[in-house]
């Protein structure tokens, strides 16, 4: 494919662009994040003496030892539980054919168009008195993780079996011709090729689960001690910006880094598992 | 491959189960530990002053942790009341009089009443009798001014006007003449914007969180009305109206500033301590604002500035926002009511807390506390608080009247200020919601 | 929504012997044993995500404070609903967001798509890892990086005043003109990679036959986009519409982070108004019945979508 010099030109115009307006505005409160209160702060603010201190006091102040701790846990066990889960929901609904599966599939569908700002006010009142239990479990881990694994294992049932459905038929025959059973076939044939799909989506369910918000203002803000990092940054935000904008903007830092990071260094099994015909309809 | 599946799993599991196991084994301890909110998180200003005096506590206590936590307005009133329905919440917080916040709190039985405390402590001494009015609620949230009394109050607060004597001066006047009257202070007004550089606003303003307006706005509101007709309105005493000749002409008088353009044009950009600072910083003539922001003031200069309240209009009577500060109440599913009413008291009461918060420009609500004579900014403060309080001119927060009224006022000034509704308009839409909410109550 | 075997490779790779059951059980295997791999995660699905939404329905009937008693109301909430004029405009500016979030990204996307896969691009790789980038990012770190950007004092006054645009320059999220678009552009902003990403996954899948063809028949980069890339692409754009379109109806961290709905009602959503109802206004079943139709017309949107796409499809 060969392509005229002015094109070229152009092609890398547009994606420099658009590259630029990608990265600035994160960009621009990491500068704001490099400097301190007393600075007057205007404009592009490049950072001419880059100073942490501001890290330093939105870290302590923001709480992020407990934000992270309440972030990670809640991510990990909603990535790794939705992992499992859509990896046995995708192999069914991609190798099976089984009475309802019409009719159960298309409901798990919904689930990725799904208004889940509609099911917060319940999940509050229920959370806060659970039917029949009569427990209490709001401003709790588990208040953050049950829905969310909800929420995950829908897109996740999608993702895993446009995978499945990827793999070829004589694979799966051999095997069971072979004697083994249909779980024997998913754990010691399919799972090693599921790999990079299974890679790809527990990280965007990480990252989404990470990012959550609105649940976590609704269901644990009252208690501090089980705060996420998005909501503290929120409440910091709130509370702090008017004084020191440069302190937020340390904290924003805060809550995007693990996942910026995460994501490069797994981008690789990222690219793999987006092209890995996973994505099919 | 599956080995590492396996080993990834296990690993999550292990390190899930270390981390329960070590938050919950840390919950065991032997300190008991006070959970307190409050949106006083100005710093410089009564957050340090409240850490201070925590410490101070936890000194003569020992084995007591006060927790305080502290949130923005918006986000605190947002979420206590689930917060304390919660059980996991905080053992004392602050809440906001009238029906938005409190009435709820009361009617939802998340706070308790602390007659027995204002017994035990002999807190009935530290406000005037009329002035406990906006503690009291009848246990069924529904009116407001009588009943028992459910908060207590640090400080004696109230919206005044900052002003920069350099640029007085720079106009051509007399910073030590304040006018005596409202319409001597329009008329100040006017030749301020006369004679500032055309980007210097002459009132830094911040409405970025909804309240800058409705505080501003009580100055102008007590030249044109009576304060018992405004309060009475509030307290929701059948009949009262907001849609009165007095109240749409104060309303007309505010757009009028807009129109004028005495205010900075980001007023919806900028937040309202923020606003503060940056008068602090010089920008502005004057800031109209509350006093707990005077500690963020003090920064401009204490020999550049003035502390007045908008002068009165023909009435005489010197009027404006205020009251006590946000009520401090006692959750009713804490273990340790006592201790969190002993530390009310400490905040409030002892003469530490009284010194600390004169230190800070901070008023306390205690009638009976004496600002020392070394600090002449410290006097203006008091004396602009005085000289409302004693005309009994305190207007009150109008977003008490109902539990949408916060909502329906932010709304009603960004749109009135910007020209898209008529003083009529507002007062009608703003009487409409307090009318529909009326009906609930009776 | 199940198509012939144009996507199931594995029919296509082999020969196999006519099956009475081509997908069915193996031998030795229950048919039925499906159920037992999908009951886990139905239960989580189930219990957390489809149980509460009914049980939002069922609280749009009633009067509550979420405190106290609950009192049935019926449809009352409803007709409510549909005298407010301040969800008609949060709907209203729901369509705008709808014209940031998605029909623009869209463009973007096929803008880059072409960029990205016309002729071999040096860095490809650093490329679209950037661009995705703001799809990773927290909408409460969105909204303070925008809350900069559009500061009074921030980037984008000052680039304007620098461009002699200096007549441009206002509080962009305090203006109750521009509040709006401003957080419509954040919008855009963050779906732009997702329309890229799955605009690029979609080109590998077109033939390279088509393209050659198109070459043999003289076609220029733009005639070779609109006859040959956007048909191959139509799945994938059908899917980008309605996920960016979910995107624009059910926004809440941005807003809520930036203007809470303000200034007056101008950037207010239905997601918003609802959260201010249930939990700020202690009206949760008019919170509620907001929350119902604001799921109804997600759903709809989708469907009326979906079908569209199936309609051109059969042509």
């Amino acid at each position: 494919m060969r392509a005229g010099r002015s094109e070229q030109i152009g092609t890398y115009v547009v994606l420099g662009t658009f590259a630029i307006i990608a990265i600035y505005p994160v960009l621009s409160i990491f500068f704001l994040a490099l400097h301190t209160r007393s600075d007057l702060v205007t404009g592009f603010a490049f950072p001419t003496h880059p100073n942490l201190s501001s890290f330093k006091a939105a870290w302590t102040e923001g709480r992020f030892t407990t934000g992270y701790e309440s972030s990670f846990i809640v991510a990990a066990t909603v990535t790794a539980v939705s992992a499992v889960l859509s990896t046995l929901m995708g192999y069914a609904f991609g190798t099976m054919r089984f009475f309802g599966d019409r009719v159960v599939f298309p409901i798990v569908l919904l689930g990725i168009i799904f208004p889940y700002e509609a099911t917060v006010i319940p999940l509050y009142y229920d959370f806060q008195n659970v039917p029949l239990l009569h427990w209490n479990l709001l401003n709790t881990y588990w208040a953050l993780i049950l829905p969310q694994i909800g929420q995950s294992v829908a897109f996740g049932a999608f993702w895993m079996r446009a995978f499945f459905r990827s793999v070829p038929r004589s694979l799966i025959e051999a095997a069971r011709i072979d004697g083994a059973t249909s779980f024997g076939v998913l754990w010691r044939v399919l799972v090693p090729q599921a790999m990079p799909a299974v890679m790809t989506m527990s990280v965007l369910v990480f990252v989404y689960t990470w990012n959550e918000f609105l649940l976590a203002l609704v269901l644990v803000s009252g208690s501090q001690s089980h705060q996420t990092a998005p909501l503290g940054l929120s409440f910091f935000a709130g509370a702090a910006r008017a004084g020191d904008p440069t302190k937020v903007a340390a904290a924003a830092m805060l809550v995007a880094l693990p996942i910026v990071l995460v994501y490069l260094f797994l981008q690789r099994h990222f690219v793999r598992g987006m092209l890995g015909g996973a994505i099919k309809e | 491959m599956q080995t590492r599946l396996a080993a990834m799993i296990a690993l999550v599991a292990v390190t899930l189960v270390a981390i329960s196991a070590s938050a919950s084994y840390g919950a065991k301890s032997a300190t008991t530990t006070l959970t307190m909110w409050s949106y006083d998180n100005q710093d410089p200003g009564l957050e340090p002053v409240l850490k201070q005096l925590s410490k101070e506590f936890e000194q003569s206590h020992p084995g007591v942790k006060i927790n305080l936590v502290f949130k923005d307005f918006n986000s605190l009133v947002g979420t206590v009341p689930r917060a304390l329905a919660s059980g996991s919440g905080p053992d004392v917080t602050e809440g906001n009089q009238g029906y938005q916040t409190d009435a709820q709190l009361v009617k939802a039985k998340l706070i308790i009443p602390l007659t027995k405390y204002v017994k035990k402590y002999g807190w009935d001494k530290l406000y005037a009798p009329s002035t406990w009015g906006m503690f009291r609620w009848t246990p069924d949230g529904k009116s407001f001014g009588k009943g028992p009394v459910w908060g207590l109050a640090q400080t004696g607060q109230n919206v005044v006007v900052f002003y920069n004597k350099k640029k007085l001066k720079q106009a051509g006047l007399n910073p030590n003449a304040w006018p005596k009257t409202y319409a001597g202070f329009e008329a100040m007004l006017a030749t301020l914007r006369a004679k500032l550089p055309k980007d210097d606003p002459v009132i830094m303003e911040g409405n970025k969180e909804g309240y800058g307006f409705i505080h501003l706005f009580g100055g102008i509101w007590g030249a044109y009305e009576k304060p018992s007709v405004i309060r009475n309105w509030i307290y929701h005493v059948p009949g009262s109206r907001y849609d009165t000749p007095g109240t749409i002409k104060a309303l007309g008088s505010l757009q009028g500033w807009a129109k004028k353009g005495y205010f900075n044009p980001d007023y919806n950009a900028v937040g309202y301590d923020a606003a503060a600072g940056l008068f602090a910083k010089g920008k502005g003539a004057m800031w109209i604002g509350g006093n707990w922001d005077s500690t963020i003031i003090k920064a401009l200069g204490v020999e550049n500035l003035g502390v007045m309240p908008i002068p009165p209009g023909p009435s005489g009577t010197w009027a404006g926002i205020g009251g006590l500060s946000g009520p401090w109440h006692i959750s009713a599913k804490t273990k340790y009511a006592d201790l969190g009413a002993e530390w009310l008291n400490y905040v409030i009461t002892s003469a530490n807390a009284k010194k600390l918060m004169f230190a800070n420009q901070q008023l306390p609500a205690d009638r009976s506390a004496k600002p020392p004579t070394n600090d002449p900014y410290l006097t203006q403060v008091f004396n602009a608080f005085t000289k409302v309080a004693n005309d009994d001119g305190l207007l009150l927060y109008t977003d008490w009247a109902s539990t949408s009224m916060y909502a329906t006022l932010q709304n009603q000034y960004q749109q009135l200020l910007a020209g898209r509704t008529t003083p009529e308009g507002m007062a009608k839409a703003v009487q409409a919601d307090w009318a529909k909410f009326d009906k609930t109550l009776r | 929504m199940p198509r012939p075997d144009k996507d199931d490779p594995g029919a296509a790779r082999q020969a196999p012997p006519r099956r009475k059951h081509p997908r069915g059980h193996a031998p030795g295997d229950p048919r039925n044993i499906g159920w037992l791999y999908i009951l886990p995660g139905l239960l989580f699905y189930g219990l957390f995500t489809l149980a509460p939404l009914i049980h939002t329905v069922y609280l749009s009937l009633f009067s509550w404070d979420g405190l106290t008693a609950k009192t049935w109301v019926g449809l009352a909430n409803y007709g409510e609903a549909i005298r407010d004029s301040v969800l008609r405009s949060a709907f209203v500016h729901s369509a705008v967001l709808i014209g940031f979030y998605a029909v623009i990204p869209v463009m973007i996307g096929l803008l880059l798509t072409a960029a990205l896969t016309r002729t071999k691009v040096r860095g490809f790789r650093f490329f679209r890892t950037t661009l995705f980038l703001p799809q990773l990012i927290a909408g409460v770190v969105i909204a303070q990086a925008f809350a900069w950007v559009y500061d009074a004092n921030g980037p984008l006054n000052r680039l304007l005043d620098l461009l002699g645009l200096g007549s441009l320059v206002r509080p962009w999220l305090g203006d109750f003109t521009w509040a709006l678009p401003s957080i419509g552009v954040i919008g855009s902003w963050v779906t732009f990679g997702l329309c890229m990403v799955l605009f690029v996954a979609g080109v590998q899948k077109i033939p390279l036959e088509l393209y050659d063809a198109a070459r043999v028949d003289g076609a220029g980069a733009f005639r070779e986009f609109f006859a040959v890339t956007l048909p191959g692409l139509r799945n994938e754009i059908l899917v980008a519409f309605v996920l960016t379109t979910i995107n624009a109806l059910r926004s809440f961290d941005i807003i809520y982070n930036t203007t809470a709905g303000g200034p007056g009602n101008t950037t207010i959503v239905p997601s918003m108004y609802m959260y201010q109802n249930a939990f700020l206004f202690n009206r949760v079943g008019y919170a509620a019945a907001i929350a119902t139709v604001l799921a109804l017309a997600i759903f709809i949107l989708a469907a009326i979508m979906l079908r569209i796409g199936e309609r051109s499809e059969e042509r």
